[in-house]
């Protein structure tokens, strides 16, 4: 193998690697064979003494943290500037885009507000029963008061079971507005997704 | 002889190959292949691991039109040889205990 073929090899061997040691380990061999080689020995000789570019990248991986690997993948990407032309065509086709993300945003604040006025009818139905509770506990000393007891009683009757219905609504409205709190955060997080496209890890 | 002792006597070694005076790669393994026999990707590791242990630093010069890259012992790495002599006074005292026996019987 002549030098520049091994040091090819250690460099595709190495490039998991943070780039910082995978050049030093270049450079570290490199010299070696250089060394080599002014002692006397052929290129290939020199090459072929100081071992093979597997066992040597095997080596100098082992003795690296899994974490420092890891970092090194996850490096971010550079980011793209945008060129003229394609400043040109955004501005263009405004009209287009524009339109059609407005069109988009509009239908997705439209969902959120017919959710949320199911949440608000609900409280709204359990406001009313809870009024008419209270006016039937208020409207039984009225009559009492007025003869017609037993329309006051009747009435004070409906009165407790309305309170009773308002009280376990109360518990159902809550579950309800927080398993709608859950199902806006669902759909807001795969709006989110859709535009921040992950890397999928290979 | 043990694993773990020859990996500890190796990084004084190259420590020392370097206390006098800066050192290559290949010199170090030479001066120090009277003591033990390594390779250079024995030695690699030894030498990232003394300079992420700050015990040598790095340089590059040019040597015949390229770049050579040439290991300082630093402070740290001083101290570190006197403590292996200090160990190794210890080790060598318990070493003459235990052969005293056989020193007086001779």
């Amino acid at each position: 193998m002549t030098k520049r073929e091994f040091l090819a090899e250690l460099k595709w061997r190495t490039s998991v690697m943070p780039s910082d040691d995978a050049a030093a380990t270049l450079e570290y061999y490199s010299e070696i064979i250089d060394d080599r080689m002014e002692e006397g020995l052929s290129e290939e000789e020199a090459v072929a003494a100081v071992g093979s570019p597997a066992d040597i990248a095997a080596e100098a991986l082992g003795g690296m943290s899994l974490e420092k690997l890891v970092k090194e993948t996850d490096r971010p990407k550079p980011k793209r500037t945008l060129r003229a032309w394609e400043i040109v065509l955004i501005v263009l086709g405004a009209p287009l885009w524009l339109s059609l993300l407005l069109a988009a945003v509009s239908i997705v604040i439209a969902v959120y507000i017919s959710l949320w006025a199911c949440v608000i009818s609900l409280y709204a139905a359990e406001v009313a029963v809870l009024a008419c509770a209270f006016a039937g506990v208020i409207a039984f000393p009225i009559c009492f008061f007025a003869g017609n007891i037993s329309t006051g009683v009747f009435l004070l009757g409906a009165g407790v079971l309305l309170a009773g219905i308002g009280i376990f609504g109360f518990y159902g409205c809550i579950a309800l507005t927080k398993a709608m709190c859950r199902l806006c955060r669902v759909i807001f997080k795969g709006i989110i997704s859709i535009f921040t496209k992950k890397e999928a890890v290979k | 002889m043990d694993v773990q002792i020859k990996r500890g006597l190796l990084d004084i070694l190259v420590l020392s190959a370097i206390k006098n005076e800066d050192s290559y790669g290949y010199k170090i393994i030479k001066d120090i292949k009277p003591y033990a026999e390594i390779s250079e990707s024995t030695l690699y590791p030894i030498l990232r691991r003394l300079e992420g242990a700050q015990l040598l630093t790095v340089h590059s010069a040019e040597h015949n039109g390229r770049l050579r890259k040439y290991y300082h012992i630093t402070q740290q790495g001083l101290s570190r040889i006197e403590e292996f002599k200090e160990e190794w006074k210890e080790i060598l005292a318990i070493y003459n205990f235990i052969t005293r026996e056989e020193r007086n019987n001779d």
